[in-house]
């Protein structure tokens, strides 16, 4: 128990920090290490408790929570959270007070410019990771693409149309 | 900017008297239910430039660009910022508190009802479909964050390889990222005109 709590505080204490571009780049390594490393979770596991956490409000780096709540309880629960949110926010405390300093200077660009394209291509995988956790056969896949079509470029709400696909998992099509 | 950002550090624009850390808090946790769904820079806008007018649209611009380059969750940083901007740690710790702490008690109760009921068909088959949908919202994302981007030969291919290495050959990202940023940062540095 101690030694789960001990590897859920170092794990999320360094994704914390890794991080980069908001909390959805950290879900592809979060799939590694919780599912294929430690097997907190299974595949599927993985899946729907990113599904819950995006139909609950708050940042949905929360998702965090529930890995340790699989993992050790609610001990693991809230040390997960700690552990996902002391090291990036002690960096923005930090950082906050002191960014008269440095704003506009030619690093700060550069960082700025040279973390978008990384952030893109994490962004992307986080998709492709966890609809490869999600989806199981062909129809899965299929209500995916057209989720996805739906919330890129129509002005449903994304809740909806997450709940609509629930539906038609409840009336048995997936 | 620069005039703009300390004014935006040593006093609040319109505000007579700085919030009081539990207001902070309570704006902060008004945020995170508004910004159900998504959309929490939105809602942050609406809620700290339009209603409150805590922030003018060139400061909240910059309050949202530097959380964005700060590692960590977009929404919790903006909370330490502004909080850290009004009453220092205890600003940015009740701020943080509002974020999160009713959202982690739902999101827990959700869990544990998950945990405890995952075998029972109607949820396993309700949760199939609702997990296919959110995919699909994050495939949507995707997307949309892409699109409006200035694509260029060179940034494609970073983009492509880190998400090669991550999605293909499931690379730790602490490695992806040791190879990639020092790249792509020094490929964006800015050439002296």
């Amino acid at each position: 128990m101690i030694k789960t709590l001990l590897a859920i505080a170092g794990y999320f204490a360094v994704l914390s920090l890794l991080a980069v571009g908001g909390g959805s780049t950290v879900i592809p390594d979060m799939h590694r290490y919780a599912v294929l490393v430690q097997g907190w979770l299974t595949d599927r596991q993985f899946g729907d408790i990113y599904a819950i956490a995006r139909t609950s409000p708050g940042p949905s780096t929360l998702i965090v929570s529930l890995v340790g709540l699989k993992a050790a309880g609610l001990p693991g629960a809230l040390v997960a959270t700690l552990a996902m949110c002391t090291p990036c926010s002690t960096l923005a405390f930090l950082v906050s007070r002191g960014r008269v300093m440095f704003e506009g200077r030619p690093w700060v660009i550069a960082i700025e410019r040279g973390l978008a394209p990384v952030t893109l291509g994490l962004i992307g995988a986080s998709a492709c990771v966890i609809t490869r956790a999600a989806d199981h056969g062909v129809i899965a896949y299929g209500v995916t693409a057209a989720t996805a079509a739906i919330a890129a470029f129509t002005r449903f709400h994304p809740l909806l149309v997450i709940f609509a696909a629930g539906a038609l998992g409840a009336l048995g099509v997936i | 900017m620069a005039g703009n950002s300390s004014a935006c550090r040593d006093a609040p624009l319109n505000g007579p008297a700085p919030p009081s850390a539990a207001r902070l808090a309570a704006v902060f946790l008004r945020i995170a239910m508004l910004s159900f769904g998504g959309g929490s820079l939105m809602w942050s806008q609406r809620v700290l430039v339009e209603r409150l007018g805590w922030f003018s649209d060139t400061q909240f611009l910059g309050a949202i660009s530097l959380c964005q380059i700060l590692p960590g969750p977009n929404l919790p940083n903006l909370a330490i910022v502004v909080g850290a901007q009004y009453r220092g740690w205890r600003g940015a710790g009740a701020a943080l508190a509002g974020v999160i702490l009713v959202p982690l008690a739902i999101l827990l109760t959700a869990g544990a009802l998950y945990f405890r009921f995952n075998e029972v068909r109607l949820v396993q088959a309700v949760l199939t479909g609702m997990s296919a949908g959110a995919a699909g919202t994050a495939v949507a994302a995707a997307i949309k964050l892409a699109q409006p981007y200035p694509w260029s030969v060179k940034s494609a291919a970073l983009a492509l390889m880190t998400f090669v290495a991550v999605a293909g050959f499931e690379a730790p990202l602490v490695i992806v990222l040791a190879v990639m940023l020092p790249v792509s940062i020094a490929l964006a540095w800015p050439r002296r005109a």
